[in-house]
């Protein structure tokens, strides 16, 4: 057991604008991240398989793409057409994948 | 030990309801607010001793710790423990209501004493954790139907 202030190995992913269903975040990091071994299996646990493209995943009528820059990448989130209250928790349960999911020991090759 | 217990109806089969909530432990960070981590299932296969690690934010403090599944009673009844970290019981209940379900949480568990006793009063951590248990029940029914 231990009880901190900080989460370890976590990613620093802040949040931008929101509007019209379509989220906006930052991540900052050192290393290449694997995002699509990041959102795939978060979102395949809840209830939507995707396809994955060069710089980006489709799952339904929603979709997330990645844009990288030297120090960072851009994540857009657009979310599929649900009830507000689905619409958040997805938001929130792939904000949590991007910033905790552990990607130590994965491959790199479809960041 | 302190308890809190919500319950909530939901439109789907007793068998969904149980299947979304027990047979994938890292989906709990869908619906569980602060559960930011599972790691290290022991094993694909859902059931009783199904353990994992947890990373829980828990109002500021992060806390973490191991947990095992301690009762898996398809499709009736799934709870789990959380052994390290802050020790709790979680228990869902799912009873048929009409063609839905009737899902219940009640999660007991230990005040952290040493850490966060001295930030706030009992009275006042247990209305947080009331609060977020019927923020849970509520998300799984957004998660869980249609």
């Amino acid at each position: 057991m231990s009880v901190r202030l900080f989460h370890r190995h976590a990613r620093l992913v802040v949040t931008g604008a929101t509007r019209d269903r379509v989220h906006t975040w930052y991540a900052w990091h050192w290393r290449p991240v694997a995002w699509a071994d990041i959102f795939a299996p978060a979102l395949l646990l809840v209830g939507f398989p995707s396809e994955r493209g060069p710089a980006g995943l489709r799952f339904g009528d929603g979709s997330v793409h990645w844009t990288k820059g030297p120090l960072w990448t851009t994540i857009r989130l657009q979310l599929p057409p649900c009830s507000d209250r689905k619409a958040g928790l997805l938001a929130s349960g792939l904000l949590k994948a991007a910033r905790y999911a552990d990607t130590r020991g994965v491959s790199i090759c479809q960041a | 030990m302190p308890s809190v217990r919500e319950s909530i109806d939901i439109a789907a089969a007793p068998d969904a309801a149980f299947q979304y909530v027990a047979d994938a432990p890292a989906r709990a960070t869908m619906f569980i607010p602060g559960l930011n981590r599972i790691s290290n299932i022991s094993t694909e296969r859902p059931g009783a001793e199904q353990s994992w690690d947890y990373e829980f934010n828990w109002f500021g403090l992060v806390i973490t710790g191991n947990s095992r599944c301690t009762r898996y009673e398809k499709p009736s009844f799934y709870q789990f423990k959380t052994l390290t970290g802050n020790p709790s019981t979680w228990s869902y209940r799912f009873e048929p209501k009409g063609t839905g379900t009737r899902v219940t949480l009640e999660v007991e568990y230990e005040l952290p004493q040493s850490q966060l006793a001295r930030f706030a009063a009992a009275s006042a951590l247990e209305q947080m954790n009331r609060n977020r248990a019927r923020e849970i029940v509520a998300n799984l029914k957004a998660l869980i139907e249609p």
